[in-house]
């Protein structure tokens, strides 16, 4: 699969997108990603790092108050930023397309799921009635939904049908790109795996590339091409999801991966855990945001100075990492 | 389902029963006699008795209650004391000019109040919003009646450009037939425009004055509702469909913010439908409202009977079609509904 940053083919490129809440401290800070047709990222850190924040400025849903404040946001060759609002409807849902995180509140309560489907296929292009019906059904076995459940009501079903029906929805008019917010926090474990399979084959058959946003490393290792980790705003590494689970190079996504059980682990120690907490919007640090928190440091001033840019690796171009003591092509080494 | 209408259906009943047994009583209760009334200061004992027999106040409470709900049932509603005609001829000629009267105040108010309640909560807009809330607080405080004589003060005394305070048409106008009653639908039905102008400008600023406080209230509910559903997270789903943030609003949140302000939609409705006495009078408006507060004024029991028994069933109906209503808004009440009837 195609590495972050191949430019090239990208179905979206993120170009040192910053988002603020009002005046205030910006959440997403010169934020860089670029997905290639049909890729799979997942997009992990821990809560307040801003993942959230980048799927709702990317789709232009942000929570009033939310805005961005710099940067670009390109999908298909178009660049979505200072777009009217008449034209980010067009786009939404047509070529970009939401999972929310928690799948009993995503439902509009009082629709049946066929009106709240058809209102999907019907915001986009000139179907009639048995056209619709025909992608209503063939939205409803990709997300392997019985169809009796269409004239169901969002309570008569189970949190995991209730968001398999969300990812037939955002999937109904065949998206470029889709953001699945934490798609499976809410659910238990067993539903979870289901649900994720069929995103994972559903996303595969129609070709949607995927930012997976959780905090789950199993889910994103379990399906994900590549995989880029926030903090304080910032992506502080990213390439393919095994080269970075297996040897992480920047301290805090090691931190992460050491924090993780492992399944047969005979060891009966504590996890190791990240001292400390991740900063506030408001009072990131001006140099490296994880310094405070960082082992490797050892009081190395340029750590707190001066932020360090996401920059290839030095012998493997294909991952990227954010800090001073990694040898990337951005540094002086 | 059919069990719930049965359920709601007799309850229904035994409001309207109750509410006969309240007026019925409380009439009685009060002080005065309208054999008096009716037959002067000077009516001999003889004439009293006589009077009372015929009327059968003689009876005792629950005899009489029998007589007044048995001959009600059959149309038979009585005659007033006061004036001799029919108690039902009275009120139904009445009802169409208080039912068209208020229908206009209430379809006003609840356009208004929706509309304006959606357009100060889909978008931030803190200007619509601060200059519609100092309307509404007004609308509530002022009084009617005070607002109406205000109203005709202004628009009809110094501007000209609505009628003064003559009742529901220009009386010159007025010469067509009226089989239903409704003036608007009358003129209509006779192809007479002029006399459907008249009836339109004579309306308005009745219905203005008696919507305003309604619109205000439902405004004020619903806004906080709606302000309520405002962050749910379906909205937002909605939106990340590609559907404009009005249309969002329109057609999911105001279903899911509705049903409290359906509920007091009812009662207003109903409230309204009784007639409203200062505005029907300020207005010299040929409604029930008038009707009632002269019968009350001279114990005209019959008259004031009627109109409990028909107000309350008045209620009772809006309150009904609310219910049904409410399932077919929220699909979690009609499931609850059914499964309450399989138990």
């Amino acid at each position: 699969m195609t590495a972050v940053g191949a430019s090239a083919e990208a179905v979206l490129k993120i170009t040192d997108l910053s988002v603020a809440y009002g005046e205030g401290p910006e959440v997403v800070r010169s934020l860089d990603l670029t997905l290639a047709p049909g890729e799979r990222l997942g997009l992990i850190g821990e809560s307040g790092a801003g993942k959230s924040t980048v799927g709702l400025a990317v789709i232009g849903l942000l929570r009033s108050g939310m805005r961005i404040t710099s940067g670009s946001v390109v999908l298909n060759g178009r660049e979505l930023t200072g777009l009217s609002e008449r034209d980010l409807r067009d786009t939404r849902g047509n070529d970009i397309a939401l999972v929310y995180q928690d799948a009993l509140a995503a439902l509009d309560p009082v629709k049946s799921v066929r009106s709240q489907l058809d209102e999907a296929i019907r915001a986009h292009g000139d179907l009639d009635r048995a056209q619709r019906e025909a992608v209503m059904l063939d939205a409803m076995a990709g997300a392997a939904l019985p169809v009796e459940h269409l004239d169901s009501y969002p309570h008569e079903l189970s949190g995991g049908l209730r968001q398999r029906v969300s990812i037939a929805m955002a999937l109904a008019n065949k998206p470029s790109v889709l953001i699945a917010d934490e798609p499976t926090t809410a659910l238990d474990v067993t539903t979870q795996s289901r649900v994720l399979a069929v995103l994972d084959e559903l996303v595969k058959s129609t070709g949607t590339a995927l930012i997976l946003i959780t905090h789950d490393l199993g889910v994103v290792s379990a399906c994900c091409d590549t995989t880029a980790v926030m903090y304080g705003g910032r992506i502080v590494e990213s390439g393919p999801t095994q080269e970075v689970f297996q040897s992480p190079r920047h301290p805090y996504t090691q931190a992460l991966v050491r924090s993780v059980t492992a399944i047969g682990r005979s060891d009966l120690e504590r996890l190791p855990v990240i001292e400390g907490a991740p900063p506030a919007a408001e009072a990131i640090p001006s140099g490296c945001a994880f310094a405070p928190r960082c082992e490797r440091r050892d009081g190395d001033p340029l750590c707190v100075a001066e932020s360090p840019t996401l920059a290839e690796l030095v012998g493997a171009p294909h991952r990227k990492a954010a800090c001073w003591h990694v040898e990337t092509d951005g540094s002086d080494g | 389902m059919i069990a719930f209408v049965a359920r709601r259906l007799s309850l229904a009943l035994i409001s309207i029963v109750g509410a006969s047994v309240i007026a019925f009583v409380i009439l009685r209760v009060a002080p005065g006699d309208p054999a008096r009334l009716v037959l002067g200061q000077f009516a001999t004992p003889a004439q009293i008795a006589q009077f009372r027999r015929a009327n059968g106040l003689d009876l005792n409470l629950a005899a009489q209650y029998w007589r007044f709900v048995s001959r009600f049932v059959t149309g038979d509603w009585g005659f007033s004391y006061g004036s001799g005609v029919p108690v039902r001829h009275l009120l139904i000629s009445r009802l169409p000019a208080t039912v068209e009267l208020a229908l206009t105040a209430f379809a006003w108010a609840a356009a208004a109040a929706v509309l304006l309640a959606l357009a100060c909560t889909y978008r931030t807009r803190p200007r619509l919003e601060r200059s519609v809330n100092a309307v509404a607080f007004a609308g509530l405080a002022a009084p009617p009646f005070w607002l109406a004589l205000l109203a005709l003060l202004a628009l009809s005394l110094k501007i000209g450009i609505f009628p003064g305070p003559d009742g529901q048409i220009n009386a010159r106008l007025a010469a067509f037939p009226h089989p239903t009653g409704f003036l608007l639908l009358d003129s209509l039905l006779a192809g007479r425009l002029d006399a459907f102008a008249s009836v339109v400008s004579h309306l308005v600023l009745p219905a203005f004055v008696l919507g305003l406080g309604v619109w205000a209230y439902l405004y004020r509910l619903l806004r906080a509702n709606l302000l309520e559903v405002a962050n749910e997270p379906f909205l937002m789903v909605v939106e990340s469909k590609g559907i404009g943030r009005w249309t969002t609003f329109w057609r999911h949140a105001l279903p899911n913010a509705g049903l409290p302000t359906l509920t007091a939609a009812g009662l207003v409705l109903a409230w309204l439908l009784g007639g409203s006495v200062l505005v029907e009078a300020v207005f010299d408006w040929p409604g029930v409202g008038g009707l009632v507060v002269d019968a009350v004024g001279q114990k005209d029991y019959s008259i004031v009977q009627a109109f409990i028994v028909v107000s309350a069933a008045t209620y009772v109906a809006v309150n009904f079609l609310v219910d049904l209503l409410y399932g077919v808004v929220d699909p979690r009440i009609r499931t609850a509904v059914n499964h309450g009837a399989q138990q």
